[in-house]
């Protein structure tokens, strides 16, 4: 007798009785079987990847956690160690997949098979403000195309991912505002000052932040950030001939809204108004690239335009 | 432990003996139906008991059979093996009248006995036979490698299916080509 002579009804009901990792291991015996359990497989909340002690793939399932899958000792990477502290969401960029790929394979196929989101894979972060060890430097996590995190550890190594949220930047603003050499960054509960600011600024008409395309940072409610000096030092640059020159918006030479297209927007609830840039200051380099600042005691925004 | 009565094996209902009746018997006497599976052995079987499938429930209920007509037409289920039949029979009088309790430890253990069951349980619609049937199937791969999943369910491996499909496709297409012939001929 074989299990594939069963009714539709029958096999769906056998299928609800097993656990995930049975139901992964089933899928395993054939494409037949793989089909079978997607078709009839019961609803999984999430995929994650389980990274405290043992490494493994878990699924949520109404606020449950099952193990489907131990990773083998092999097959983790060492630097994935040092991931824990994560929030939520990892994406590789592509030149990781290689290295990466069994990993990212398993992954996929988990997803596929419990009918998950594959394009991210999620972290179960259990210990917090963990910090990077320099010498276990999580080189994998500057190969990732998109991070969010909690908190940052010192001489972190996320300056160049891609598309980076910091949920509690607090003082580490400072080190973005000089080393981030990614494309798009949002900093929440920033620890901002006017000098930061303006040095950021000066470091973009001086083409030291080449890849930029977006700079959000949320002020922290109980820290004050002067944003007077940021205006006086865009103000002062207007009718400047020998170098970038500040502007005020011109409907003829960009839109009113930016168009931000990073991965961020889907991980990120931002502002209604955050994108519109009418009363943005235009900064206008020598090379013709044009930004847009967006200031206020909440906020400060750097916008690059294509 | 069961009230089931046996027959002979013999396509017309044999004389099934009566099952005992408790001291203090109901006063609407409680009605019987026959049920006979592949081997033509006819079991007696009471209509509470019954109730468990919804298939002959469904049967049942409108029939108006008395004791005679019900014991003449015995409801066939050929593509029910006796013993199986047998296992149904017992589970349905077991539990006639009970709540059902959360597991069923007396399912058979060998593989093929419980595939069948699921099969019949599954056919005569006895819903909470079913889930204890599915439950023990699952069971048998508990903590078992893909490998040793293919072998205890009798998975085919891809290859295997895939030479399947060929095998069909190529009697499809025969066959297909003799009923072309056998027109072209009628056409003559």
């Amino acid at each position: 007798m074989r299990i594939r002579s069963f009714p539709n009804l029958v096999s769906r009901q056998i299928i609800q009785e097993m656990d995930p990792s049975e139901n992964f291991m089933l899928s395993k015996t054939s494409k037949k079987m793989k089909d079978l359990v997607k078709n009839n497989i019961y609803k999984v909340d999430q995929v994650w990847m389980n990274l405290n002690s043992n490494w493994s793939f878990v699924v949520e399932i109404g606020g449950k956690i099952h193990n489907v899958f131990d990773l083998r000792a092999g097959l983790a990477p060492w630097e994935m160690k040092w991931h824990r502290f994560l929030v939520n969401a990892v994406m590789l960029h592509p030149s990781a997949v290689q290295k990466y790929h069994e990993i990212l394979k398993i992954h996929n196929y988990i997803c596929e098979i419990f009918k998950c989101e594959s394009n991210k894979i999620s972290v179960i972060d259990y210990i917090e403000n963990q910090e990077f060890i320099d010498e276990e430097s999580p080189r994998f996590l500057m190969n990732v195309d998109f991070c969010h995190l909690r908190i940052l550890g010192s001489r972190s190594p996320t300056m160049k991912t891609r598309n980076l949220i910091i949920e509690d930047a607090k003082i580490f603003v400072a080190d973005f505002i000089h080393h981030y050499e990614g494309q798009n960054i949002v900093l929440k509960n920033a620890w901002l000052n006017d000098r930061l600011a303006r040095l950021f600024i000066l470091n973009w008409m001086l083409k030291m932040k080449e890849n930029l395309v977006s700079f959000i940072a949320f002020q922290n409610r109980q820290e004050v950030f002067d944003e007077s000096s940021v205006v006086n030092l865009l103000n002062s640059k207007r009718n400047a001939i020998t170098e970038s020159r500040v502007e005020d918006w011109d409907p003829e030479k960009r839109d009113r809204y930016f168009n931000y297209d990073s991965i961020i927007a889907n991980q990120n609830v931002f502002p209604a108004d955050t994108f519109d840039c009418e009363h943005g200051y235009d900064i206008v380099r020598e090379d013709g690239k044009r930004a847009t600042v967006k200031v206020s005691p909440n906020h400060f925004m750097f916008f690059v335009w294509p | 432990m069961s009230s089931t009565e046996q027959g002979t094996s013999s396509a017309a209902p044999a004389e099934p003996t009566t099952a005992p009746e408790s001291a203090a018997a109901p006063e609407v006497p409680e009605s019987f139906y026959y049920v006979h599976g592949k081997d033509k052995v006819v079991h007696k079987v009471s209509a509470g008991a019954l109730q468990h499938s919804a298939l002959i429930h469904g049967m049942i209920s409108n029939l108006g059979y008395t004791e005679e007509q019900a014991k003449a037409n015995p409801f066939p289920f050929e593509n029910i093996d006796g013993d199986i039949l047998q296992m149904v029979v017992d589970w349905c009088n077991q539990h006639k009248g009970k709540p059902t309790p959360p597991e069923d430890t007396n399912l058979p253990k060998q593989k093929e006995k419980l595939f069948d069951l699921v099969l019949a349980v599954n056919y005569l619609e006895i819903k909470e036979l079913l889930t204890y049937c599915c439950k023990q199937v699952a069971m048998m791969v508990k903590g078992k490698s893909p490998e040793e999943i293919r072998e205890i369910w009798m998975i085919p491996t891809d290859a295997e299916d895939e030479a399947a499909e060929k095998e069909a496709k190529k009697r499809a297409g025969k066959e297909a080509a003799g009923e072309t012939a056998a027109a072209a001929g009628d056409a003559k």
